[in-house]
């Protein structure tokens, strides 16, 4: 089998596999066996969780999950999702429908990894689905709280767990995840918002709430302040919750009146969202004790920027999406000028603090300059600082973190913690053996064509879809269609490597051999946009951290209001152009 | 209509939407206000019939792929 030079983690612990055997059996879960075995050696790996934790988790998997098959689409609980955990009946089931679809179109890597993917979001559920803790979902004043926050996390800690992040996540602060793909942007934004990484906030919302809630509480002082840190968390959850009903609700809107409802509800739920989001890092800000250093003003400003991108980029992704009009977008960037520019006085003030802050003699006054950064008003006191200490500091208050400071290094600093780079995960070996679970039971069910000893010489044949079975299934809705996995150019890092051995067996095919083609030209070309000779971990992240940054200096300019009106335009012009390529409204959840 | 008279202040306004020449709002606490001439809000009676689409937005958000115990919530 060929392979790639990696940077693959090393998950695999025998320690927890020994527990991890005691648990899950070939008589319990057949050809799944290894497949869980290994969503439990990443979560236990990727989330730093203690043996004892996984114990806990496994022993909570058994009791909930007593099979895991590929049904037809209409045994699903909802016929658009991928995947389901049936808790009334203690299964799991995969959309067999869904991936039929893609089982000869992608290499086995892409298809298995997908596939894995939509497991592990299952399995998480599973885990954390007991009677007495209900993962981010529970009662509040004796109502149900709703998914939203719990599907949010579970997708973006199963896709943390699964798939590479490249240059593309890198850039966009985030990943693109196959389930609940227009919010799960929200774990990014909340991790800025109080000064968390992506892996600390993961970690603690695929637990379940009170993990979640207790990281929160960690980043503030306790009492009033983490009290009205409360208060903002349930805004932003309510606002989450206000989009996933509009993007989710089992009852799209049918008329035009009902269209247009939905686009105020949306736009101006997540105008709140990314508003609250901004309070909520300013209030975090002024309370935590932290000292004002180069590393602060780093962070600061990587939290900045990040959470601008974040609401640059899935807003876009809205309109596109023709979920919300280009003129709302903008007043999205409208109402968030104040709250932006509130933090952008922070950056100021401790830019200030840093840079110059060996000019203030007095110590009283150096103390107060502190706590004015902290607050964001040190701005105002430009002009005694300047007569005092020769201090200058721009009077006019920025919305954008590159109009501050063209020291984007800050960025690329902290950047490296949140995003690994290239493949770190091997998915190989997992997606094969998922992917040869699911054609074995197709081949079973005669949805796929089994091979004969003959055909199997020929390397050319391939497992055919059964014509007159096709038939009795559901036609395929054309509208789903992006959901397939496909080559996506920017993801050149997750590249699909040609199994020699299933080859043989004519599991491939030549459009398969086409497409492997077409990748591996979209390889060579993005290894030429490598610096040459720099094939390290380490120098890796400094090219996806080069790129996030470029891509900064560039799009966050689009923010300022006022004086580039050329700007917007462009701006509006771009997003028109988009459209042609507009992106499919997928239903799914998992 | 119930809780008459309260300002934005004192709502947490999630969203704000305009039907029928009539502007509601949702709050945080899942409640639909309609605000009248003087930027006062008004808690909107359950038998509003214009409010009846705007009621799947204040709904706990289903999950599409989780299909739990009938005693579980």
């Amino acid at each position: 089998m060929e392979r790639k030079e990696t940077n693959e983690k090393a998950y695999y612990s025998q320690s927890l596999d020994r527990m991890l055997s005691k648990y899950i059996t070939r008589e319990g879960y057949g050809d799944f066996t290894t497949i869980l075995k290994e969503i439990f050696h990443r979560r236990s790996y990727e989330f730093e969780f203690s043996e004892e934790q996984m114990e806990r988790e496994v022993a909570n998997f058994v009791k909930n999950v007593k099979s895991i098959g590929f049904v037809p689409k209409e045994e699903m609980s909802s016929p658009t999702a991928i995947g389901v955990y049936m808790s009334k009946t203690s299964e799991i089931k995969i959309n067999q429908d869904h991936y039929l679809r893609g089982v000869n179109i992608v290499s086995d890597e892409v298809f298995g990894t997908k596939l894995f993917e939509t497991l592990t979001h299952e399995v998480y559920h599973a885990i954390t689905d007991t009677k007495s803790e209900l993962g981010l979902m529970y009662y509040k004043n004796g109502k149900w709280r709703g998914a939203a926050l719990n599907e949010v996390f579970t997708e973006t800690a199963a896709n943390r767990t699964c798939m590479h992040r490249g240059a593309k996540e890198a850039e966009q602060y985030r990943s693109d995840t196959d389930g609940y793909p227009e919010i799960t942007f929200f774990t990014n934004l909340l991790a800025a918002s109080i000064g968390a990484s992506e892996k600390e906030i993961l970690r603690g919302g695929a637990q379940n709430r009170k993990q979640l809630m207790e990281l929160i509480e960690s980043k503030f002082p306790t009492g009033k302040p983490y009290n009205e840190a409360q208060k903002l968390f349930d805004k932003l959850e309510a606002s989450l919750d206000t989009v996933y009903n509009a993007r989710y609700s089992k009852n799209m809107p049918q008329t035009e009146e009902e269209k247009n409802i939905q686009e105020q509800i949306l736009s101006g739920a997540l105008s709140t969202m990314y508003q609250t989001a901004f309070e909520l890092a300013a209030h975090q800000i002024e309370n935590d004790n932290k000292e004002i250093t180069s590393e602060s003003l780093a962070d600061l400003t990587y939290r900045f920027s990040k959470m601008e991108k974040i609401m640059e980029d899935s807003s876009a992704t809205f309109e596109r999406w023709g979920a919300i009009l280009p003129e709302s977008r903008q007043k999205i960037f409208s109402n968030t000028v104040n709250a932006r520019k509130a933090l952008a006085s922070k950056v100021i003030g401790y830019d200030t603090i840093v840079k110059q802050g060996m000019k203030i003699t007095s110590q009283r006054d150096l103390e107060t300059s502190i706590k004015l950064a902290k607050r964001g008003t040190l701005p105002k006191k430009s002009h005694a600082l300047s007569q005092r200490y020769g201090i200058n500091i721009s009077e006019v208050t920025p919305l954008s973190v590159s109009a501050i400071t063209d020291d984007l290094e800050h960025e690329a600093y902290v950047m490296r913690e949140d995003f690994d780079n290239g493949r770190q995960w091997n998915n190989i070996d997992v997606a094969i053996v998922i992917k040869r679970a699911f054609v074995s039971d197709m081949e079973r069910k005669g949805l796929i064509h089994k091979p004969s000893a003959i055909e199997l010489q020929k390397t050319d044949e391939l497992p055919i879809i059964d014509l007159g079975k096709t038939e009795e299934l559901p036609i395929v809705d054309p509208d789903k269609t992006e959901e397939l996995p496909v080559v996506d150019p920017d993801k050149t890092e997750e590249l699909p490597v040609v199994d020699g051995e299933l080859k043989k067996k004519g599991i491939f095919t030549k459009l398969n051999d086409y497409i492997n083609t077409i990748v591996t030209r979209f390889k060579n070309r993005n290894q030429q946009k490598l610096p040459q000779g720099k094939e390290t971990r380490e120098d890796n992240s400094e090219y996806y951290a080069s790129l996030a940054t470029k891509s900064l200096e560039s799009t966050l300019d689009k923010y300022i209001v006022g004086p580039q009106p050329k700007l917007k335009i462009e701006n509006m012009k771009d997003s028109n152009e988009l459209k042609t390529n507009e992106r499919v409204q997928d239903d799914e959840g998992r | 209509m119930e809780e008459t008279n309260k300002t934005a202040d004192e709502l947490d306004i999630i969203t704000e939407c305009t039907i029928k020449g009539r502007t509601f709002v949702i709050t945080a606490d899942k409640n639909i206000y309609e605000k009248n001439k003087d930027n006062k809000y008004c808690r909107c009676s359950k038998d509003d019939k214009e409010t009846e689409f705007l009621k799947r937005y204040t709904q706990p958000p289903e999950s599409l792929d989780i299909d739990f115990r009938d005693d579980d919530r």
